[in-house]
């Protein structure tokens, strides 16, 4: 984790009350034939993954307290080996950064180039993402977010 | 066939395929995702770190081996059959190498790692097998060279050289599967070459003289790779050497099977030749391309092209 994003976030940081939990999974989209000849897409536990793949970057958040959550803010570093590529299906659309600390939509990001100045940022340049919950998170209630990478 | 009383010497190359693309990542890396929250409860800011999961990539399994240079002529001194063998797959492997001929008046003699490329055995430099080859990084390529001889009882007529690679972790139908069998204690997985490639490689036999033919390939892929997938673009090319004069020499080559042969795309010494069978030396159908040199001088020799695109 990046502790410098978080910062103006949580000035004051204290230890995890236990009833915020926080859970992310990788899975892999796979296609299932169904009795009547469709396919849907499901999501499985990746078998075996080699670059080129998408898997799928799910987190799940539940208030198991007694209390309202304000402020919820859920990031994801994109680990090395993984390259962003857009929302998860039903989810709502991460903000995204190239440096981990400015975050908006992709059209408003910009990457530095070698030979000075900047130029428009790619999905392929993006570092983090994260996701803000406008509304506070009522006590019993949970909720998820995704988005697709490529395996570099 | 090229004239008459000609062997015909069809280099069936194997697909010439590129290393896998830089910047991918290794076998056995381990891919580590580990999410945050923070939040605010009765006015105190917290935050805390995600469960983290770790998926490895899995070492995909492939290879290719291409016969080097013309079609070599074996006689009863040892010579050598060059290869280049390619670890196209995306982890650390080794491969055995097996020699077979179609007939059994040749010596096999084993496989030597042609340390310096020449082409030649040299005992001072270069390494005989006595196993799979050395371990290859993804990508590398390593040449080799089969050595043969001929035996008492080799016509002009040769025969050829059968020659197979094969990954050490396994080999089988694309998308099997070797678990905890790959690179980092991930798993192997089966790519698109099978992790087998072979060479067929036609060989002449001692004082033959007769007109040779080879043939080789190029792969453009619709992404400028050099993969054979669907919609890539095959370039074959047909190089005859005629060492004594010949009368009525012809080339026929059937479009392989599955593959759809590229209008215009015939071509004799770099020069177009329609696909009619008209005036031209060359016709071109959906099934095969021929053209006609009819009589050669001493020492010639005649290239003809054509592409074909892959299903």
């Amino acid at each position: 984790m990046t502790p410098l994003f978080l910062l103006p976030l949580a000035a004051a940081v204290a230890a995890t009350p236990a009833p915020l939990s926080l859970e992310t999974k990788v899975l892999a989209e796979t296609r299932v034939a169904a009795a009547d000849g469709t396919t849907r897409i499901a999501l499985v536990a990746p078998r075996r993954i080699v670059p080129g793949d998408q898997v799928v970057v799910q987190v799940v958040y539940r208030n198991a307290g007694r209390q309202p959550i304000d402020g919820l803010v859920i990031a994801n570093p994109l680990p090395q080996g993984l390259a962003y590529r857009d929302a998860g299906a039903a989810s709502a659309a991460p903000e995204l950064s190239v440096d981990g600390r400015t975050f908006g939509t992709l059209a408003t990001l910009r990457v530095p180039v070698a030979a000075g100045g900047t130029r428009p940022a790619g999905v392929g340049d993006v570092t983090h993402v994260r996701w803000r919950v406008p509304n506070p998170v009522a006590a019993g209630s949970s909720g998820q977010f995704a988005f697709r990478a490529i395996v570099r | 066939m090229i004239g008459r009383a000609c062997p015909i010497v069809l280099a069936l190359l194997c697909m010439a395929q590129s290393a896998p693309a830089s910047g991918q990542t290794r076998a056995g890396t381990a891919i580590v995702n580990t999410a945050s929250i923070s939040y605010t409860l009765d006015g105190t800011d917290y935050q805390a770190p995600s469960n983290s999961v770790t998926i490895v990539v899995a070492e995909r399994l492939d290879v290719g081996l291409a016969p080097q240079g013309s079609v070599p002529v074996v006689d009863e001194t040892p010579g050598t059959v060059p290869l280049v063998l390619t670890n196209l797959g995306s982890g650390q492997e080794s491969f055995t190498i097996d020699v077979s001929a179609s007939v059994t008046t040749i010596a096999l003699d084993g496989v030597a790692i042609d340390r310096n490329g020449d082409g030649r055995f040299d005992a001072a430099t270069d390494t005989m097998l006595t196993g799979p080859t050395p371990v290859m990084q993804p990508g590398e390529s390593l040449p080799l060279l089969a050595i043969v001889a001929a035996t008492p009882g080799m016509t002009a007529a040769g025969g050829d050289l059968h020659v197979t690679a094969t990954a050490i972790t396994g080999s089988g139908p694309t998308t099997e599967t070797f678990p905890g069998a790959g690179d980092g204690g991930g798993d192997a997985v089966v790519g698109d070459t099978g992790a087998t490639a072979s060479a067929d490689i036609p060989f002449l036999g001692p004082n033959a003289a007769g007109p040779t033919l080879s043939k080789s390939q190029a792969v453009v892929a619709p992404d400028g790779s050099a993969q054979p997938v669907s919609g890539a673009v095959v370039t074959y090319t047909l190089v005859a050497r005629f060492p004594d004069a010949t009368r009525t020499a012809r080339i026929d080559d059937p479009v392989p099977a599955g593959t759809t042969y590229l209008p215009g795309s015939l071509s004799l010494d770099g020069a177009v030749l329609s696909d009619a069978a008209d005036g031209d030396a060359g016709s071109a159908g959906p099934r095969t391309i021929s053209v006609v040199l009819g009589d050669t001088a001493p020492g010639a020799m005649r290239t003809v092209s054509f592409k074909v695109r892959l299903p």
